[in-house]
């Protein structure tokens, strides 16, 4: 059995860790983006499953993707894949995943924010740029999106190149790419943080907390639906 | 080339933008059409970030203007570094285009004289 | 004219209407301004405000659709359009119809569902309001508009990014006492400004506006029922009158303004709003302004004149529009975090002011309020309306 688990178990390469960085958002709220432990994936996917249930703007196709990446990751099914959280105070506020395709190339998956209204989406995915670019040390992400909105936002925000020759993980269509030069150039306006995080919040967020389901829907959806007595 | 016309008022020579059925100062209504061009002083602008679908830029720069003859108008600011009380010159090119229609307007350029 | 009375008021949650159309989000809250008003008269006029119908929901003739949903026949119906200031243009009619004496009751709601778009097309949407060849086509929206009339005012009376902020930060913090608030979030000086993530946390939208400085895109509704005198003593409910109201226009394309930094149509309406009622800016106890863009809250309370020219900045500094302060504005959330179903706006603000001035503003209740204020600000202030509304006995 340890030999087919051999087979079927793709080689680990050690991927240099991502350094934890806090954020203060618009709410003065302190966020701290660090990498997540394999063994915390289990505590990630009920609030991932939950989120496959809300069709907006593709929330359902997300989840479910990211779903099985992450717990691809934990039953050694998928190559170099990483993780970054946000949590607030430990409470998870959003993921984003992706992995390192080769030393010089890396490949973004999914970004998922469960507190919406605060930009955590967009700090998230920065940080996981940074994690290829600065971290990694590779000359290019390639990136795709499910959602046309997500999708867009991004091509524009950062001017993503197009790669037509390479089809993505993610379904096969034509791959974007950010390029460290690219990058460099967004970098002030798109990149932000402090390091080292102060120890109190280094303690706080030892341990991820998830977000209650009917919470975590209600944050996400903001339906006005809510307000019928 | 598309032009961007001012309306010049045929009872009093007053100049307005954009068109009006009354001349606001003495009230006919008949207009000859004369090119909104020159030069221009920068009176107000911004870079806007959120733009519509007809739009790929990042930002554009979005100015008002008032020309020498006194008239104001609003265009595309080709600067990079836009200043108040700045001189600008005007020039009319492609301002959007939504499919397959392309709309022309007001550019405006640091002026060299 | 005869004297006009709101006797019911309601609203729903602004925010996300999901698989609500817009007709569903018009009924709730007319529903619920029907069953607070409980009477026992017909309902003989429908004024439906609304923009985005025909645009954004493939509807028309909404003001009729809104009578056969709420099985109103025969009464009479419109909609009425008037961009962002749609709302107290419903509200302005409906007080005509009954005042004049052509019916005794009037059902004004104002709703909006524009989430079923993009924030691009949203965005689109909204700037068809601009001068078609002059400013439209340019790429001019609705902030871009906001951000070159804040550049020059801000530069000619000293205003700063943290006065701009000032309004976010009081009104986000009004919004935690409403619950029907499409934002329920505090936000902070330091997150939105000082510290080096505002780069992110607060983007420009148009300089000098960031994100936080313009109010987020919503769907909702808000509805109030208008009757005569007799009615509304028969009803046994708090007499609130609409008091005096005030309509005036200016030019279309902003750069034809006589001056860049005025908003000469607020004054105006405001004016004409307080001729009507017999009262003055010094005699308001709450009010309501519309802060689309958080230098629009500053630059009204002047031309409204509840402040002198240039010192609204100052007043809000020394916390006077605040919910304990001298004159508070905006205790709802304003447009900044209530939200702004555009169609729906103008009406959501007469329904605060009513329930300020019955007593049923629930956590938001200011002490004994008798007279309040409303601005609803059309286009970029080419069509603005304003109301003033008094308690009775």
């Amino acid at each position: 059995m340890a030999q087919l688990e051999e087979i079927l178990r793709p080689p680990e390469k050690d991927l240099p860790p991502y350094p934890a960085k806090c954020i203060v958002l618009a709410s003065g709220e302190k966020m701290v983006i660090r990498q997540a432990r394999r063994d915390e994936v289990p505590i990630l996917l009920p609030d991932v499953a939950a989120l496959t249930k809300v069709e907006r703007d593709y929330y359902d196709i997300v989840a479910a993707r990211a779903y099985a990446e992450l717990l691809g990751w934990l039953r050694y099914r998928v190559r170099d894949e990483y993780c970054l959280v946000g949590l607030i105070d430990g409470v998870l506020c959003g993921l984003v995943n992706g992995r390192s395709l080769s030393a010089k190339v890396g490949v973004s998956f999914h970004t998922i924010a469960m507190r919406r209204g605060l930009r955590v989406g967009a700090h998230l995915f920065a940080a996981k740029m940074e994690y290829h670019i600065e971290h990694l040390n590779q000359q290019e992400v390639y990136i795709v999106a499910e959602s046309p909105i997500g999708f867009r936002r991004w091509m524009i925000e950062y001017g993503l190149e197009k790669r037509p020759q390479v089809h993505h993980e993610l379904g096969g269509v034509m791959s974007w790419s950010l390029t460290r030069d690219l990058y460099f150039e967004s970098r002030d306006r798109l990149v932000v943080g402090e390091r080292p995080v102060p120890q109190d919040l280094v303690e706080k967020a030892k341990t991820i907390l998830p977000v209650p389901e009917d919470q975590l829907i209600k944050q996400v959806t903001g339906r006005i639906r809510q307000a019928e007595s | 080339m598309a032009e961007v016309n001012a309306y010049v008022c045929k009872g009093c020579g007053a100049v307005a933008y954009p068109e009006h059925r009354c001349c606001r100062a003495c009230g006919k209504t008949r207009f000859d059409l004369v090119p909104l061009e020159g030069k221009a002083t920068l009176l107000t602008f911004t870079r806007v970030y959120n733009l519509s679908l007809a739009f790929e830029e990042r930002y554009i720069t979005l100015g008002i203007v008032e020309f020498e003859s006194g008239v104001r108008a609003l265009g595309r600011l080709a600067v990079d570094e836009p200043e108040i009380g700045m001189k600008l010159s005007s020039h009319v090119a492609p301002v959007r285009t939504e499919g397959y229609e392309t709309y022309e307007g007001l550019w405006f350029s640091r002026s060299s004289g | 004219m005869r004297d006009v009375y709101i006797i019911g008021a309601g609203m729903t949650k602004f925010g996300r209407a999901g698989d609500w159309t817009l007709i569903d989000v018009l009924e709730y809250a007319a529903a619920q301004a029907l069953k607070d008003a409980d009477l026992k008269d017909d309902i003989e006029s429908v004024f439906v405000a609304n923009m985005g119908a025909g645009l954004l929901n493939h509807l028309s003739g909404v003001g009729s659709a809104m009578v056969d949903r709420l099985c109103l026949w025969p009464a009479t119906a419109e909609t009425v359009e008037n961009g962002p200031a749609s709302g107290g243009s419903a509200v302005k009619v409906g007080t005509m119809a009954v005042g004049s004496g052509a019916v005794d009751t009037a059902l004004v709601i104002g709703g909006e569902v524009m989430r079923s778009v993009t924030g691009w097309e949203a965005t689109d949407f909204v700037a068809t309001l601009s001068h078609p060849e002059a400013e439209y086509i340019y790429g001019v929206t609705l902030p871009s508009l906001a951000g070159m009339f804040a550049r020059l005012y801000m530069d000619k009376y000293g205003i700063t990014p943290e006065h701009l902020a000032m309004v976010a930060i009081k009104n986000h913090q009004n919004a935690m006492k409403n619950p029907n608030a499409h934002i329920q979030q505090t936000v902070s000086m330091e997150g939105l400004l000082h510290r080096p993530e505002a780069v992110v946390n607060n983007p420009y939208v148009a300089e000098p506006l960031r994100m936080f400085d313009c109010c987020p895109v919503s769907d909702g509704a808000a509805a109030v029922i208008l009757c005569t005198k007799e009615i509304a003593e028969k009803s046994g409910k708090p007499m609130v009158r609409v008091a005096g109201f005030g309509q005036a226009t200016d030019t279309h394309a902003v750069h034809e303004r006589k001056d860049p930094t005025e908003l000469t149509a607020v004054r105006l309406a405001a004016e004409r709003a307080f001729g009507m009622a017999g009262r003055k800016p010094a005699d308001v106890d709450v009010a309501e302004l519309h802060d689309a863009f958080t230098i629009l809250e500053i630059a009204e309370s002047e031309e409204a004149g509840f402040f002198d020219k240039g010192t609204g900045h100052i007043a809000l500094e020394n916390g006077e529009t605040r919910p304990d302060g001298r004159l508070p504005i905006n205790v709802s959330g304003g447009l900044k975090a209530r939200g702004h179903p555009v169609g729906a706006t103008g009406v959501a603000q007469v329904v605060e002011i009513a329930w300020q001035l019955a007593g049923k503003a629930g956590e938001r209740q200011l002490d004994d309020p008798r007279v309040g204020f409303t601005c609803n600000f059309g286009g970029f202030g080419n069509n603005v309306l304003c109301f003033v509304f008094e308690r009775e006995g």
